[in-house]
């Protein structure tokens, strides 16, 4: 990176309003750290023009509102019949692999540990990967590849380790 | 002063498959922290919603990932998340004075010619979210497309613009929404983004279980559902459920 690359990146950070931002290039790494003057003065930040005509949020009422679903506690794995059986946290649609052209996470068979992603579910695009909280091995899929689950549906069969 | 909640560490790459990919590497790894942004000129397999695939001209357009726990910014939830991200995104294009909209639920556009998207990954543990990848992709100098009818920056002000200075300008205004909502509340920023969605409180068609049908964009909920008034009665639909018609 010659001097002029440095001085444009010096200048592209100051408009972040970051003070202290360490970039990291293939070959080199450089730390730059700026004065509070300039995200002071744009303290005022200027949002987009609300469009007019609109329902207005009322800012008075600043209730802090609940978390949406995900805040919701994991439903508790279930043993039935010696199998923990895992369940939804939500509703959405069940991926078995990461993307379309990818493997399953695993298969019938294979061993799960606390941690593993065991799929993800799709809500409002958000693409949210399920880790395994229990140790054991994958007995069956109880939902088929990219269909819709219900909150607390049951998802796979697992024989504790 | 706006606090940082993103970029404090900008980490740029000149190819990789994915930069949502890459995050998750790196965070599952332990060598980055919420705020790292990941940007790199060229995205070998970079993913738009789930096999879309995003259409990206090497060097000519922004593509970055950034991780963010939601710890960090008052237990921010992936939807207030989306709504940030999504109006920091108009932020920038209004400096740029231009006027975009959201597609729900989270692409951008420019009247109907699609300039932005966003794509969120939620690593769920315990049933809450652990991490979020949050990837963003902006048409900044592209001026041919194949197919579909995207737009960009270049395309719209007849200028070209610094990859890597549109970066750090979306960095301020994504950072100046974070930090609003830690002010605010979820439902405020619920309210701003209900404003500047595409078609809001017009009459659209959509098409829902193979059926073409009339209603009026109403908003959307706090579970990032999409509220369409129907004969004085307001339904509720998910994402995936609808497929809604831009309006001419």
């Amino acid at each position: 990176m010659n001097l002029n690359e440095i001085q444009d990146l010096i200048k592209f950070v100051s408009k972040s309003g970051v003070t202290e931002v360490e970039i990291e290039e293939k070959d080199f790494k450089i730390t730059i750290k700026t004065e509070n003057k300039k995200a002071k003065k744009e303290e005022q930040t200027i949002y987009v023009q609300q469009p007019m005509m609109q329902q207005m949020p009322q800012v008075q009422q600043a209730a802090p509102t609940p978390a949406p679903a995900e805040a919701a506690p994991a439903p508790a794995p279930e043993a039935s019949d010696n199998y923990i059986t895992v369940k939804s946290p939500m509703i959405g649609t069940f991926y078995r692999s990461p993307s379309p052209d990818k493997p399953a996470f695993f298969e019938v068979g294979d061993t799960i540990k606390p941690g593993d992603t065991v799929c993800i579910i799709e809500a409002m695009k958000l693409f949210n990967e399920i880790e395994s909280e229990v140790a054991g091995k994958i007995v069956k899929v109880l939902v088929d590849d990219a269909s819709p689950v219900e909150y607390d549906q049951p998802l796979f069969l697992v024989e504790p380790a | 002063m706006v606090k940082t909640y993103v970029g404090h560490r900008i980490i740029h790459l000149e190819s990789v498959d994915s930069t949502n990919n890459y995050v998750a590497k790196l965070k599952n790894e332990g060598k980055i922290s919420s705020g790292a942004v990941i940007l790199s000129d060229i995205q070998t397999d970079g993913r738009g919603q789930r096999a879309n695939k995003w259409q990206s001209n090497p060097f000519q357009n922004l593509t970055f990932s950034f991780l963010l726990e939601p710890q960090f910014v008052n237990n921010i939830s992936s939807i207030t998340i989306n709504h940030c991200v999504s109006l920091a995104l108009l932020d920038f294009l209004a400096t740029f004075k231009i006027n975009a909209r959201i597609k729900w639920p989270n692409d951008i556009y420019v009247d109907k010619r699609k300039i932005a998207g966003i794509l969120i990954e939620n690593n769920f543990k315990s049933g809450s979210v652990n991490y979020s990848i949050i990837g963003v992709g902006v048409n900044i100098n592209q001026t041919i497309f194949d197919e579909l009818k995207p737009t960009s920056l270049r395309e719209i002000t007849g200028e070209s613009v610094n990859v890597k200075s549109v970066l750090f300008e979306i960095i301020y205004h994504l950072n100046a929404r974070l930090y609003a909502f830690t002010n605010t509340s979820a439902e405020i920023i619920k309210g701003y983004y209900d404003a500047f969605l595409c078609n809001m409180n017009e009459s659209v068609s959509y098409l829902y279980k193979g059926k073409s049908t009339e209603g009026i964009i109403r908003g959307t909920d706090e579970l990032g559902n999409i509220l369409i008034e129907q004969m004085d009665e307001i339904l509720t639909f998910r994402n995936g459920e609808i497929k809604l018609k831009m309006r001419e």
